[in-house]
């Protein structure tokens, strides 16, 4: 698995610094903008599009399946890569932020919350991507991309007007660290789930 | 005779096409060649093995392994070439080969450098700047950098200009004189087969037809009855070091005949 990671990193490699140099320029609001930690998970779900789109531009799963791994490896080594960038690009914003004095009081949580999301997020896409293929990566990259530029911007403002129907309020009632360990463990259930039927789909592929 | 690999009545179904109960195997120490015209068939035999697609029907074993139960020990034994360019396009020769290399133990870092001097390869440029014929050349010298026992090659001579596709051919000479090594090629260039190949498996609409040997028998192994086999032109013999062996020399048509003969195609 140390290989397949290795290789994830030297392929992907300018991607990733092209996203961090974005992370870094939102985190120092050298780019202002509203939320640099809500920008660095939207940048953290454009990768792992971005980079299961290079890996079908360049054949890169008739490589990887040549070479001495098994298909379990691959599956998951591609989900330990993606959720270490996720990670990493979060890390590197909260840090950033904390260097600059411009984190708020719930940065924690905030941090916490985005990084279950993430996990979400590549749990759902990886059993989508070995099932339905590539076509699915340029549909959905089209569907999130609307859906953060028009769909969430509304539906936040639309929240804001009305106090979030005062679901916000009850979140922030419950203790964090209730909160968190009943996200995690839910979390790390749907993540198992989904690395073992990744799996499964995936060794069934034929390339 | 040691079987490298043997394929037993493998069928695969595709729409349209149809893989239809192939049987071979391949003797170890030989060059093979898998011949057929474009669309018979053969990517989808070496796909097969590589255990890229699976089989509908019939088994592959690769050194006496099942090949999907023993993938990753086989394949960490084979050298792949593919008619398609499978390496990422942005990285240089020498990313690329870091990458590949950290897959096998066995890397020999010294031989890599050899073939890239061989072939003239410059080990900055990027895989997207090199030629279709550094490219197969670059695909070649990775593969056989691990000291691979079995070296698959799909049409690595196709629209390659005849100087490359002789230094290839060389090439492939060169490594078989290493007893325990086997090739499998597959090409439809019947001359690079006449040039090299100890065996020639004919594929044709999806079915194994005819297979040819080249001056060479063995004492005590005749060929399956299922094999109809064809003996081409004369060109000398390898003799192993047991003297189990011994050459025939006998007039014969040549892959060309034969391979109009068996297809109908002329």
């Amino acid at each position: 698995m140390r290989s397949i990671l290795y290789k994830d990193l030297v392929v992907e490699r300018t991607i990733l610094l092209i996203y961090s140099a974005g992370v870094i320029l939102f985190a120092l609001q050298v780019v202002p903008i509203f939320d640099p930690l809500a920008l660095a998970f939207c940048l953290a779900l454009f990768f792992t599009f971005t980079t299961a789109t290079h890996e079908e531009m360049n054949n890169g799963h008739i490589l990887i399946n040549s070479l001495p791994v098994d298909r379990k490896e691959v599956v998951t080594a591609k989900y330990a890569f993606h959720l270490a960038v996720g990670a990493g690009f979060l890390g590197l914003d909260v840090l950033l932020e904390a260097v600059t004095g411009a984190w708020s009081l719930n940065i924690g949580r905030h941090f916490a919350m985005a990084v279950l999301g993430i996990v979400w997020f590549v749990s759902v896409f990886f059993p989508l991507y070995f099932w339905l293929g590539h076509r699915f990566v340029q549909i959905a990259m089209i569907i999130l991309f609307v859906m953060i530029v028009a769909v969430v911007p509304i539906v936040y403002n639309l929240g804001a007007k009305h106090d979030f129907w005062g679901i916000l309020d009850a979140v922030r009632t419950l203790p964090n660290a209730l909160l968190l360990g009943l996200g995690a463990a839910v979390t790390a259930v749907v993540l198992i789930v989904s690395v073992f039927l990744s799996v499964r789909l995936y060794e069934r592929k034929q390339f | 005779m040691e079987d490298v690999a043997v394929l037993d009545r493998v069928s695969k179904f595709y729409k349209g096409f149809k893989l239809d109960r192939i049987s071979f195997s391949l003797k170890k120490g030989f060059i093979h060649g898998l011949i057929g015209r474009n669309g018979a068939g053969k990517t989808t035999t070496i796909k097969l093995m590589m255990d890229l697609v699976r089989p509908d029907e019939g088994s592959i074993r690769i050194f006496g392994l099942d090949n999907r139960r023993h993938g990753k020990e086989i394949r960490r034994r084979i050298g792949f070439v593919y008619a398609e360019n499978p390496f990422y396009d942005d990285l240089t020769a020498e990313n690329m080969k870091r990458v590949v290399a950290s897959f096998y133990k066995d890397w020999d870092e010294g031989a890599f450098r050899r073939y890239l001097k061989l072939f003239d390869l410059p080990a900055n440029k990027k895989i997207k700047h090199l030629s279709k014929g550094m490219k197969m050349k670059f695909s070649i010298a990775l593969a056989l950098s691990h000291h691979a026992d079995f070296i698959i090659m799909d049409e690595p001579t196709s629209g390659l200009d005849p100087v490359v596709r002789r230094e290839i051919l060389e090439l492939l000479s060169e490594v078989i004189q290493d007893e325990n090594k086997t090739v499998l090629f597959s090409t439809h260039i019947t001359s690079d087969l006449e040039q090299v190949a100890d065996t020639v498996t004919f594929i044709h609409d999806g079915k194994s037809g005819f297979r040819f040997r080249r001056m060479k028998c063995w004492k005590g192994t005749p060929w399956s009855r299922a094999e109809r086999t064809f003996w081409i032109r004369t060109r000398g013999s390898r003799l192993s070091g047991s003297g189990k062996r011994r050459s025939v020399l006998k007039a014969c048509p040549t892959i060309r005949n034969g391979f109009t003969r068996c297809s109908g195609i002329g």
